[in-house]
C-alpha cells in the first residue's frame, strides 16, 4: 500500500517536472496580476513600418509624423519614424536606409531630401523585399526607371501648382513696377524645382513683376536669413519674396524684422504653425497647406496596401489649400 | 489489530520482511541518491547563474558607460552650454527654431546608439530641445522632469540614473525608460553660486538587449532587470516592464548581490541577482526548481520503475510462494479443522507438487490420513459395537423386565395355583373347623347354662350340714377359686370369639385366595352396575367399615357397563377395606371418612374412593400394586389386594386405576372403567 503511494507521488512529480516550457505568464512575480495587458504595444505588431522624412527641425515634418501615427493606430501597425539631421543631411537618410534594410523592415515610406541621390539605396531596398512608398518630394522619374525603381506610388500635391497659387496671390497684389526674389529649396530635390516653376510662372503673368533673384536656401530657416541678407545687398527694393517653404520665408521675415524692411510681401509653402501666426502679424502674406497629415496618412496606407499585395495606385495627387490672412481670422 | 493480521499470515510476512529488506532500503537509496542529485544540480544551477548574471550586469554596465559617454560628449559641447545659458523666453520665432534646429542637429549626432530612446534638454525656462523615436514634443511631463531633476541634483552624482520612470515625451511610444541625467551648472569651476541652468536627460530602454539579456536556454528559467525600487525594467515579454514586483521579492535585494529562494504560484524558484553600481540596477535570474531539478526526473523514473518493478516481483513472489507452501499447509490446517469437527468424516489426501519440505510435510499428511482412515475404521467399528452393546443392554433389560414380569407371572400363576390348593386344602379342615366351633359354642353355652344352676346350688348347698356335701362343695369353692373359675369362663367366650374371629378370618383369606386364583382362570363378563356394586360391597364390609369410618356417597348417573361383576366387587372391596385400614390408623379416636364418587369421563366410568386416612408416603406409593407388598405388620394382609386389583381393572377390563395420596391427609383411589366393556 505504501508503496504504491510513493510510487504514484513519483509519477506526479515525474508530470511536474517534464511538461512546462520557458517563460511563465502570470507566475506571481509582480504585485498586481490583474494589470498585465500588452499595453506596450511595442513588439507586438504585424508590420514594421518606417518613416524617413527629411529633417527633424522643420515643423511640417511633426505634422506628417502624425498623419502617419494615425494610420499606425488604425492600421494596428508598428511605424519607425526616422528623420536626417538637416535639410540637407541626405548621405544620413541614405544610412538610415540601409540601417532599415538590416532591420528587415516591411516598408518604407520617404520624404527623399534628394530626388536622385537616394534612388540607389532605394531600388536596393526594393530588392531586399521593402515596400517602397515616396512622399512630399518626387524620386527622379528617369534615374529611377534607369535602375529599375519601379512600382513606388507617390503622394503629394502638385508642388508647382501649390507654389503658382501662393505666388500668384502675391503677384496679384502687385500693380506698380515691383522688384521681386525667389527662395529656392534644395535644387536636386524635384519638389524644389517644381516650386520654382510655379512660382516663376505666376510671376511671368504679372508685367509689372521682375524677378531680380532666384536663390536656394535649402529649406533652411538660417540659411535663408543669410541668403535674403546678401539678395538685399545687391537689391535693397525688393519688395515681394517668394520662399518654397515656411522656414525659409521665417528666416526672411526675421531678416526684414532685423533691417526694419516693411511692406515686403512674403509668400511661404507648409503651413507651419508660426508662419500662420506671422501671417496674422501680418509678417507674412500667404501659404500653402499641402496637409502633411493627409500624406503621412496616406503614405502609411499605401504601404501596407503594398506590403499585402493590394493594387495602389502610383500618383496621388492632394489637393492644396491656400492659406491668408482672411482663413485664419 | 494489524498486529494481529500480520502475525497470522505468513505471506503478509514475507511480503513485510521483502519490502523491508528489499523495497525500502532500494527507496531510501535512490531517495538519498535523488536528494544528493538534487543538490549537486541546485549548486551547479547556482553557480552557473551566478556567474551568468554577474556577467550580464558587467554588459549592462559597459551600456551604461556608453551612455555616460554619449552624456559626456554633449555636455561638452559649448552651443549646448551657450544655448542654455542665453535661455529666454522672449526669443522671437526664428530664434526659436533656428535654436531648434542648432541643438536638434547636435543632438541627432548621438542618438544612433542602441537602446536610446531620446535625448532631452530642458532650459531652465523648460524650452525643450529633443531627438528621440517622434518628432512630437507637444506632450510633456513637466512634474516627472522635476522630480528627476530633483533626484538627480540630490544625487550630488556626475550622472544620476535614474530609476524605471515613465517617457516624459507622452507621445513617445516607449513608455518605461531609465535615464542618465545630467544636472548642467552655470559653472563648472566656480564652487560657489553654482545654479543649474539645464538638464541633459538621456532615456534608455534595455529592453532592445531582449536577445542578451533573455537568458540562455539552458535552464527554463528567465532574467529580468529591476530597479532600486523592485520595478521591472526590463522583462522578455512586454506587458511586465514598469510592474512593480510582488511583496514576496521585498527588501530580499539586499547587497551587491546574492541569491534567494521565493515562492511564485506555489512553486520555489531560485532568484540570484547582482547589482549594477550605477544606479541599484539588478539582473536578475529566476529559474523554478522544477527546471533545475529536471534532469533527477529520469533518476526518479527510473527508480520508481525499479521500485515497481521490484513490488511486481515482491507480489508476484508473494503469490507463488503462497501458492506453494501457504496454500498445502492451509489445506493442512483445515484438513485437522475439520477433523476435530467432523472426527468420522475422512478427509482428502493431499495432491502436492512440491519436492521440498512441504512436499515432505504432504507426503506424511497423507499417511497420517491413512493412519487416520484406519483409526476412523477402528472407531466406526467400535461404534458398531457400542451401538450393538447398547442395544444388547435395552435388549437385556428389556429381556430382564420381560423376564422379571414372566417371573412374577409365573410366581402370580404360581401363587394362584399354590392359593387355589391352599385354598382348597384348607377349605375343607376350615368347613369342620368352623362348623365344629360352632357347636362347640353352642355346647360351651349349654355348659355355662348348668354351670350356671350349678352355682346357684353352690351357696345354698354350702348351707348344708352334710359334712360329706359341705367338704366337696368346699372343694368345689376352693377349685372353683383355685382355677379363677369366672375367669376361664369369662375368658372362654372370649376364646370361642377369637378363635371364630380367626376362623373367620382364614375364611376371609382362603376366599381371597380363591378368588385370587380364580382370576386367572375365568373371567365372566356381563351387565354390570357400579353403583349397585358399590351398595352391595358396603354391605357386606358394613361390619368392618362402621367401627372406624362414616361413608359418604356421591353417586352419579352412570350408564351400566359390560364387566365381571364378581370381580369389580373384589376390587371395590379391597379398596374399601384398605381405606378403613387407613382411616383406622390415623384417626383412633373419631370416625374417619370414606367418600365414594362415580360419575361419567370422557368415555370412561369414573370411581373415586377417597379416605382421610393416614395417606401413603411417594416412597411406598409406586409399590402398592406390587404383589405380596404391604405395609402392614406380619399376619395383617397378604399384600395381593392392590395386585389383583390392579390386574382385574387394567388387564381384564382395558381400564385404569391410579392413585393419589398425601401422607397424613388421605388418600384417593380413582378406578375408570370404560363405558363400552370389553368382552
Amino acid at each position: 500500500m505504501r508503496k504504491i503511494l510513493i510510487f504514484i507521488m513519483c509519477i506526479v512529480f515525474t508530470g511536474l517536472f517534464i511538461g512546462c516550457g520557458s517563460k511563465p505568464s502570470n507566475d506571481g512575480l509582480i504585485q498586481d496580476e490583474s494589470t498585465l495587458n500588452n499595453k506596450d504595444t511595442s513588439e507586438n505588431k504585424s508590420y514594421n513600418v518606417a518613416l524617413i522624412m527629411k529633417t527633424l527641425t522643420n515643423p511640417f515634418f511633426v505634422k506628417m509624423e502624425e498623419g502617419a501615427r494615425r494610420a499606425e493606430k488604425e492600421l494596428g501597425i508598428n511605424l519607425i519614424v526616422k528623420t536626417g539631421a538637416k535639410e540637407t543631411s541626405i548621405e544620413q537618410q541614405i544610412g538610415i536606409v540601409e540601417e532599415l534594410i538590416e532591420q528587415n523592415v516591411d516598408a518604407i515610406v520617404i520624404a527623399p531630401g534628394s530626388s536622385t541621390e537616394l534612388v540607389q539605396v532605394l531600388k536596393k531596398a526594393q530588392d531586399a523585399g521593402v515596400k517602397i512608398v515616396n512622399i512630399d518630394n518626387r524620386l527622379d522619374v528617369e534615374l529611377s526607371k534607369k535602375v529599375g525603381l519601379v512600382n513606388v506610388p507617390f503622394i503629394s500635391v502638385k508642388n508647382d501648382e501649390g507654389a503658382y497659387l501662393s505666388a500668384k496671390y502675391i503677384s496679384d497684389m502687385i500693380k506698380t513696377p515691383t522688384k521681386v526674389a525667389i527662395i529656392e529649396g534644395m535644387r536636386e530635390a524635384n519638389n524644389a524645382k517644381q516650386r520654382k516653376k510655379g512660382a516663376e510662372k505666376a510671376f511671368s503673368e504679372n508685367k509689372n513683376i521682375n524677378v531680380v533673384a532666384s536663390e536656394t536656401a535649402n529649406w533652411k530657416i538660417d540659411e535663408a536669413y543669410d541668403v535674403v541678407s546678401s539678395i538685399y545687398k545687391n537689391n535693397s527694393d525688393v519688395k515681394a519674396i517668394f520662399c518654397a517653404n515656411d522656414m525659409m520665408a521665417l528666416g526672411v521675415i526675421e531678416y526684414l524684422g532685423d533691417n526694419n524692411k516693411e511692406d515686403v510681401l512674403v509668400a511661404g509653402f507648409d503651413n507651419l504653425d508660426d508662419a500662420r501666426e506671422a501671417i496674422l502679424d501680418g509678417a507674412m502674406t500667404v501659404t500653402i497647406d499641402q496637409q502633411a497629415d493627409v500624406q503621412g496618412y496616406t503614405g502609411v496606407m499605401q504601404a501596407i496596401d503594398l506590403i499585402e499585395g493590394k493594387n495602389v495606385s502610383l500618383e496621388t495627387f492632394i489637393p492644396v489649400k491656400v492659406v491668408t490672412k482672411k482663413d485664419l481670422e | 489489530m494489524l498486529k494481529k493480521y500480520i502475525s497470522k499470515s505468513i505471506t503478509v510476512k514475507f511480503v513485510i520482511y521483502m519490502l523491508i529488506i528489499g523495497l525500502i532500503p532500494l527507496l531510501v537509496f535512490g531517495v538519498l541518491a535523488i536528494m544528493g542529485f538534487n543538490d549537486i544540480l541546485r549548486d551547479e544551477a547556482e553557480r552557473f547563474n551566478s556567474e551568468v548574471v554577474k556577467e550580464k550586469k558587467v554588459y549592462l554596465e559597459h551600456l551604461m558607460d556608453d551612455v555616460e559617454s554619449v552624456i559626456v560628449n554633449i555636455s561638452g559641447i559649448e552651443e549646448i552650454k551657450d544655448t542654455l545659458s542665453q535661455d529666454s523666453l522672449n526669443d522671437s520665432v526664428f530664434q526659436k527654431l533656428t535654436t531648434q534646429a542648432k541643438i536638434g542637429y547636435i543632438l541627432s549626432g548621438y542618438i544612433n546608439l542602441k537602446g536610446l530612446v531620446s535625448i532631452d534638454l530642458f532650459s531652465e525656462s523648460n524650452m525643450h530641445y529633443y531627438v528621440g523615436e517622434t518628432l512630437n514634443t507637444n506632450r510633456i511631463n513637466i512634474e516627472l522632469k522635476d522630480k528627476i531633476l530633483q533626484e538627480a541634483i540630490d544625487s550630488k552624482r556626475n550622472i544620476y540614473w535614474s530609476g524605471l520612470e515613465e517617457n516624459i515625451n507622452l507621445n513617445s511610444k516607449s513608455h518605461y525608460v531609465i535615464n542618465a541625467v545630467k544636472v548642467i551648472y552655470s559653472s563648472e569651476y566656480k564652487t560657489s553660486n553654482v545654479k543649474p541652468i539645464g538638464v541633459l536627460i538621456v532615456s534608455y530602454n534595455i529592453n532592445v538587449f531582449n536577445d542578451y539579456l533573455e537568458n540562455l536556454k539552458n535552464y527554463d528559467g528567465y532574467n529580468i532587470v529591476i530597479d532600486k525600487e523592485n520595478n521591472i525594467v526590463y522583462h522578455s515579454e512586454r506587458a511586465y516592464i514598469g510592474k512593480k514586483l510582488s511583496d514576496k521579492f521585498n527588501n530580499k535585494f539586499t547587497g551587491e548581490n546574492g541569491k534567494f529562494v521565493v515562492n511564485m504560484n506555489d512553486e520555489k524558484h531560485l532568484i540570484i541577482f547582482e547589482k549594477t553600481a550605477k544606479n541599484g540596477l539588478a539582473i536578475v535570474s529566476i529559474i523554478p526548481f522544477k527546471t533545475i531539478y529536471k534532469e533527477s526526473t529520469y533518476i526518479t523514473i527510473f527508480l520508481s520503475v525499479i521500485l515497481l518493478i521490484a513490488l511486481a516481483m515482491i507480489i508476484i513472489f508473494a503469490f507463488i510462494m503462497s501458492k506453494s507452501i501457504v496454500d498445502p499447509i492451509k489445506m493442512i490446517t483445515s484438513t485437522f479443522k475439520s477433523l476435530q469437527e467432523n472426527p468420522n468424516i475422512l478427509p482428502k489426501k493431499l495432491e502436492l507438487k512440491n519436492t521440498d519440505e512441504i512436499g515432505q510435510l504432504g507426503t506424511l499428511f497423507n499417511s497420517f490420513i491413512d493412519a487416520i482412515e484406519d483409526i476412523s475404521v477402528q472407531k466406526a467399528l467400535e461404534r458398531k459395537l457400542n451401538e450393538r452393546n447398547e442395544e444388547l443392554q435395552s435388549a437385556l433389560v428389556q429381556l430382564t423386565q420381560t423376564q422379571g414380569q414372566l417371573v412374577q407371572q409365573e410366581k402370580l400363576a404360581g401363587i394362584g395355583q399354590l392359593a387355589a390348593g391352599v385354598a382348597h386344602e384348607i377349605n375343607n379342615p376350615l368347613g369342620f373347623i368352623s362348623c365344629n366351633m360352632e357347636t362347640l359354642s353352642e355346647y360351651i353355652d349349654k355348659y355355662y347354662d348348668i354351670m350356671k344352676i350349678y352355682l346357684a346350688l353352690d351357696t345354698t348347698l354350702y348351707e348344708t350340714d352334710d359334712n360329706v356335701s359341705k367338704s366337696i362343695i368346699g372343694e368345689a369353692i376352693r377349685k372353683r377359686k383355685e382355677i379363677d373359675f369366672h375367669y376361664i369362663m369369662e375368658d372362654t367366650k372370649d376364646i370361642f370369639k377369637d378363635t371364630n374371629e380367626g376362623i373367620q378370618r382364614i375364611s376371609k383369606i382362603v376366599t381371597s385366595m380363591k378368588i385370587f386364583s380364580r382370576v386367572n382362570q375365568s373371567d365372566e363378563h356381563s351387565e354390570y352396575d357400579l353403583n349397585e356394586g358399590i351398595d352391595t360391597t358396603i354391605i357386606v364390609a358394613n361390619n368392618e367399615i362402621k367401627y372406624f369410618a362414616e361413608v359418604k356417597y356421591n353417586l352419579g348417573k352412570i350408564p351400566k357397563l359390560y364387566a365381571d361383576g364378581g370381580q369389580i366387587n373384589q376390587v371395590l372391596l379391597n379398596m374399601l377395606i384398605n381405606a378403613v385400614h387407613a382411616v383406622k390408623d390415623n384417626h383412633i379416636s373419631e370416625l374417619g371418612l370414606i367418600t365414594v364418587t362415580t360419575y361419567v369421563e370422557d368415555g370412561y366410568i369414573v370411581c373415586e374412593i377417597e379416605d382421610n386416612g393416614k395417606g401413603i408416603p411417594p416412597e411406598v406409593i409406586d409399590k402398592i400394586f406390587d404383589p405380596f407388598f404391604t405395609t402392614k405388620p406380619i399376619g395383617q394382609g397378604t399384600g395381593l389386594g392392590l395386585g389383583i386389583a390392579y390386574d382385574i381393572i387394567v388387564n381384564k377390563h382395558k381400564g385404569m386405576i391410579d392413585v393419589e395420596s398425601a401422607v397424613g391427609i388421605g388418600t384417593k383411589f380413582i378406578i375408570k372403567l370404560p363405558v363400552t366393556g370389553e368382552k
